[in-house]
């Protein structure tokens, strides 16, 4: 089978001018199935014609891809191509991203929504010149996210949409900032957005509900445009006090703050605003003093102040934090009760049980005396002060963000009723019931996808699960020892030779006993007025095995009846060898129908020990549905990945090749996405390897995974004696 | 070798002048107590919070010397005890640095002890019970403790994996004391005092020490600590801008990620 991508064979073509005739030709050859009678390739054809040799081939390239997914979308992009190509200026890069956004909206919306990109060029091409010089959330979010982490307060998460705003839990910001003309200002006034929400989270915007009070006033949309310009100054305020530098570098931007700033109308307000010890209370009042005397500014990075989203989030936040806050508390009595009946055991006194009693006491900032604003509190059981841990800490100043203080009732343990309740709660979001009623991602990973087609990737095309093998509690794995008994022994010998034990070097310069031998052998040369070797002692040199493995088994509809007790066979005399050795080792199974079913199957964590439970899975692993690879590599390796571990695994135990329902997946593409996943595992450092029983491996294997990488059985009892191989090869 | 070269006489590691250290709880206390009743101590916490100039100062206020011993994971027992070597043709038995510290009655200071080989718990144990003995197994015999010897370990929690986990019959035998980063007002004091910086310098190091202390767990593995801003404070004394100070002497030190960095270099640039 011929592997290479059809990237490269293209390449090698010869770019020569083509004029219409030949264009029509090959447009006929392409598009066939919708060309008629009445629609024939002429027109595209002779605009075609008149581009020029590389941007010709660029679209017959294209237009060759196309095809192979939709012809009636290929006939529309060949009929768009030339408009697209002067509006987007001939720019070759700009007309590649155009086809990949085409494509995207093909492979997610369809057929109609990808032709509206098509005629959209011109749109097209404003939003992408504009792009150059324009920053893209999505390349900054990561860093924007890190950025508002690092800043105090609740972690703050970053997300799109068409204005900035806030709902205390995001902040939302527009995905393309390209109004100022260099990336470094529309950079900045990326961090300018962020920074204000962030202050509106930080600084107690959001304390109170917004809709009520400001439905008192007469006109409550006038009074919301006062409410946030008074904010914003107060906020800009405290930015200044808190950020200085940040405030020193958004001067450029700040032109209106500081004419109102030095406008006499504005003055007392400003001075009030300013004012250390200003809150959102103080803004309300001022709302109230001036409703009917003042005209409010709109500041071109205030977005919009969204009360009922913000009342949304808070609501279900708030709740959920009391719940857990009471639920930490219940905890630290736990631990207090149980140190205490540890100590008391010796005493033999046992300990009363009284109720547990928390108080909280503000900690006011130290230096300045004029300021009483609250630092933090101070928690206290029984009159003595503790330390809550880290995760209790934050709760604490969440909850102290949204309410300005821990209310009475919080500060009591939750009784044992609630954990029950809790857990319950939490059993039902599980994934394995994600798919059954209404469909959504809660709880799901996301891979990206490689289209070999286009060669890039499908951002977050699949989605992951992990999903729970059902166990069954039977003797399969007793029975399939005592039926090996025999290899199992043999089995048990070599990874016993493999174990790393400690090894005696001799003759070192320096070690842990003396080596007498070499000891007597430099006294004798001594003797014989030679130099005496330093080199007398011995040194036991560990050689731990620092192995982390990763097994994933093909669960896929194929692998129904003998394969799939092969496999289960395997696993069990795997997991027999493996405990020998000491190495740590886990098992996923894989399957999946479409993308957005991929499932990976848990069956043995790393960490976990080879108990019933496991051997129960084991017994439980069934063939499900299609073989689609690549989600799986990425999902294990990830796992892998956060391991610590000098060499790492990962091992896959399959009986053909990628494979889906969607019929996509089949075939090259599938091919490629694995071989591509394949390279992004070893770029992380961990060794891939396939056991397989597809006697036409040889075909795509070696092309995934590298010659040497794979291994073919045809009795499939030898494959446990072949991993031993695999583990020499690569420990030792 | 030149370890023979290198010997230091115990009397040697006695600690004179008063080393600066700022109290952040009731650390000193306890340790004198546990000290005066011969109990070993053990230090819990973060990288750079003071756990070895805290030892330093223990060692100053109590007068006896101090011997640091850094754990590596080929760190054996015999490297703790002492080995033969070879001299002019002669074997000759080297104490080593616990050993010597048994002798002198000086303060041994194991630094990360879950780094070293398993097999040192076998000379620490009886030495961490109230039998306070010191096997030298190679030689045939067992050194006692005087009343003045004193072990102490620092372990960071944080860090290992789980197959480092300091034993419990390990860690049952000390005294825990737990360090974390000072608080505002002790950290702020600690770099007014130690790099001899201004109050509002200190302020602001301190605060951004706080934000990167926020991003742990979320893209940084560990936020800066005391040690980090002291040297952030010495390059901003010496003319360096605060925020290239805190690029290089901060940020730097905590992730090579480039997004993280610049995240990083963002929220000191805000601050300054
Ligand atoms: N409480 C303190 N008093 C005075 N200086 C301190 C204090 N805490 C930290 N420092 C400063 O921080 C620096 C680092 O502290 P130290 O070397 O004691 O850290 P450590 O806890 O031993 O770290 P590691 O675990 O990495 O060895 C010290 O040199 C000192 O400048
Ligand atoms: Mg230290």
């Amino acid at each position: 089978m011929n592997s290479a991508p059809l990237y490269f064979k293209t390449m090698t073509d010869i770019q020569i001018r083509k004029n219409a005739d030949a264009i029509e030709e090959q447009l006929d050859h392409f598009l066939d199935p919708v060309l008629s009678f009445r629609r024939s390739a002429l027109g595209p054809a002779q605009q075609i014609a008149t581009l020029s040799a590389s941007e010709q081939y660029l679209c017959l390239h294209w237009i060759e891809i196309i095809t192979s997914i939709n012809a009636e979308f290929a006939y529309q992009y060949a009929a768009y191509f030339s408009t697209a190509v002067k509006e987007l200026k001939h720019d070759q890069e700009a007309l590649k991203s155009w086809t990949i956004d085409a494509m995207s909206a093909y492979d997610e919306r369809g057929l109609q929504l990808a032709i509206k990109v098509l005629q959209q060029s011109q749109e097209y091409a404003e939003h992408y010149f504009n792009k150059q010089d324009g920053i893209v959330l999505e390349d900054i979010q990561k860093l924007l996210t890190a950025f508002v982490c690092g800043l105090n307060g609740r972690s703050l998460k970053i997300a799109a949409a068409d204005t900035s705003y806030t709902d205390t839990d995001s902040i939302f910001l527009p995905s393309l900032i390209s109004d100022y003309s260099t990336k470094k200002e529309n950079f900045f006034y990326y961090k300018l957005l962020t920074v204000y929400q962030w202050s509106q989270n930080w600084f107690g915007s959001w304390r109170y509900e917004l809709n009520e009070p400001l439905n008192d006033y007469h006109d409550p949309v006038k009074a919301l445009r006062l409410f946030h310009c008074l904010e914003s100054i107060r906020l800009l305020y405290k930015i200044r006090a808190e950020l200085p530098g940040f405030f020193r570098q958004a001067t450029p931007y700040l032109n209106d703050f500081r004419t109102l700033e030095n406008d006499p109308k504005w003055h007392s307000i400003c001075k009030i605003l300013a004012d250390k010890k200003a809150s959102v209370d103080h803004t309300f009042s001022l709302l109230n003093q001036y409703y009917t005397l003042l005209e409010p500014i709109i500041f071109s990075f205030q977005g919009e102040l969204l009360a009922n989203k913000v009342a949304l989030v808070k609501q279900h936040r708030i709740s959920e934090e009391k719940h857990r806050f009471r639920e930490a508390l219940a905890q630290i009595v736990d631990e207090k009760k149980q140190a205490e009946e540890k100590a008391s055991t010796d005493e033999h006194n046992t300990v009363e049980k009284t109720e547990a009693v928390f108080e909280l006491k503000p900690l006011f900032a130290e230096d300045e005396e004029e300021s009483n604003e609250v630092l933090f509190f101070e928690l206290s059981l029984d009159g003595q002060p503790i330390v809550p841990p880290d995760d209790v800490y934050s709760l604490m100043s969440s909850i102290i963000q949204d309410i300005g203080e821990i209310p009475e009732d919080y500060l009591v343990a939750a009784g044992p009723g609630q954990y029950v309740t809790e857990q319950a709660d939490t059993q039902s979001k599980k994934s394995d019931n994600a798919w059954s009623g209404v469909y959504h991602e809660e709880g799901a990973f996301f891979y990206d996808e490689w289209d070999y087609t286009r060669q890039h990737y499908k951002k977050n095309w699949c989605v992951v699960r992990e999903m729970r093998v059902t166990p069954i509690y039977d003797d399969f794995v007793q029975d399939t020892v005592t039926k090996n008994i025999g290899i199992v022994k043999a089995l048990r010998r070599n990874f016993e030779a493999l174990k790393g034990e400690d090894r005696l070097l001799k003759r070192q310069v320096n070690g842990d006993d003396i080596d007498i031998d070499a000891v007597v052998e430099s006294y004798a040369e001594l003797s014989m007025g030679l130099e005496f070797s330093e080199r007398v002692f011995t040194k036991m040199q560990r050689e731990e095995r620092n192995i982390a493995v990763m097994f994933m088994v093909d669960m896929s509809g194929s692998t129904q009846g003998w394969i799939n007790q092969a496999e289960r066979e395997s696993l069990v005399l795997l997991c027999e060898s493996l405990e020998m050795l000491g190495d740590r080792y886990a098992i996923y199974g894989f399957s999946g129908t479409t993308r957005k079913r991929c499932e990976i199957y848990h069956i043995k964590h790393l960490d976990e020990d080879y108990n019933d439970k496991v051997k129960a899975r084991i017994s439980g692993v069934s063939a499900k549905d299609y073989t689609r690879m690549g989600f799986a590599i990425r999902h294990l390796s990830y796992l892998l990945e956060e391991v610590d571990a000098r060499t790492k695994l990962l091992i896959t135990l399959s009986d053909g090749k990628p494979e889906d329902y969607d019929g996509q997946y089949r075939g090259e593409y599938g091919i490629e996405d694995t071989r591509q996943a394949l390279f992004e595992v070893r770029q992380k450092g961990i060794h891939p390897y396939c056991i397989t029983i597809d006697k036409e491996a040889g075909d795509y294997l070696p092309y995934m995974y590298g010659a040497a990488n794979y291994v073919l059985i045809e009795d499939i009892n030898k494959l446990p004696l072949k991993v031993s191989d695999i583990y020499r090869k690569l420990t030792t | 070798m030149d370890l023979l070269a290198q010997e230091i006489l115990p009397e040697e590691y006695f600690i004179t002048d008063e080393p600066y250290f700022e109290p952040v709880g009731d650390e000193i206390a306890i340790f004198t107590a546990a000290y005066k009743n011969k109990l070993p101590i053990l230090l819990k916490g973060p990288t750079g919070c003071g756990k070895t100039r805290f030892m330093e100062y223990m060692a100053w206020s109590l007068k006896r010397p101090l011997i640091t011993v850094s754990c590596h994971d080929d760190l054996t027992a015999s490297d703790l005890v002492g080995r033969y070597l070879i001299t002019n043709g002669e074997t000759v038995w080297v104490d080593g640095p616990l050993a010597k510290s048994v002798r002198a009655g000086a303060i041994c200071y194991l630094d990360e002890v879950v780094e070293a080989r398993k097999d040192t718990t076998v000379v620490i144990h009886p030495l961490a019970d109230d039998r306070r003995v010191l096997p030298m197994e190679k030689r045939g015999l067992v050194l006692e403790a005087t009343d003045d010897f004193c072990l102490a370990m620092s372990y960071n929690p944080g860090y290992q994996s789980v197959l480092k986990d300091l034993k419990q019959s390990t860690r049952q035998r000390f005294v825990a004391l737990e360090f974390d980063y000072p608080n505002f007002a002790t950290e702020q004091k600690i770099l007014e005092k130690e790099a001899g910086i201004e109050q509002e310098l200190a302020k602001n190091l301190v605060k951004f020490a706080q934000m990167t202390r926020n991003l742990k767990g979320s893209g940084l593995d560990e936020g800066a600590s005391t040690r980090l801003l002291v040297h952030a404070a010495l390059l901003i004394k010496e003319g360096i801008h605060p925020v290239a100070a805190c690029k290089g002497a901060i940020a730097q030190a905590l992730t090579d990620d480039p997004e993280m960095l610049s995240a990083v270099n963002e929220l000191s640039a805000s601050l300054f």
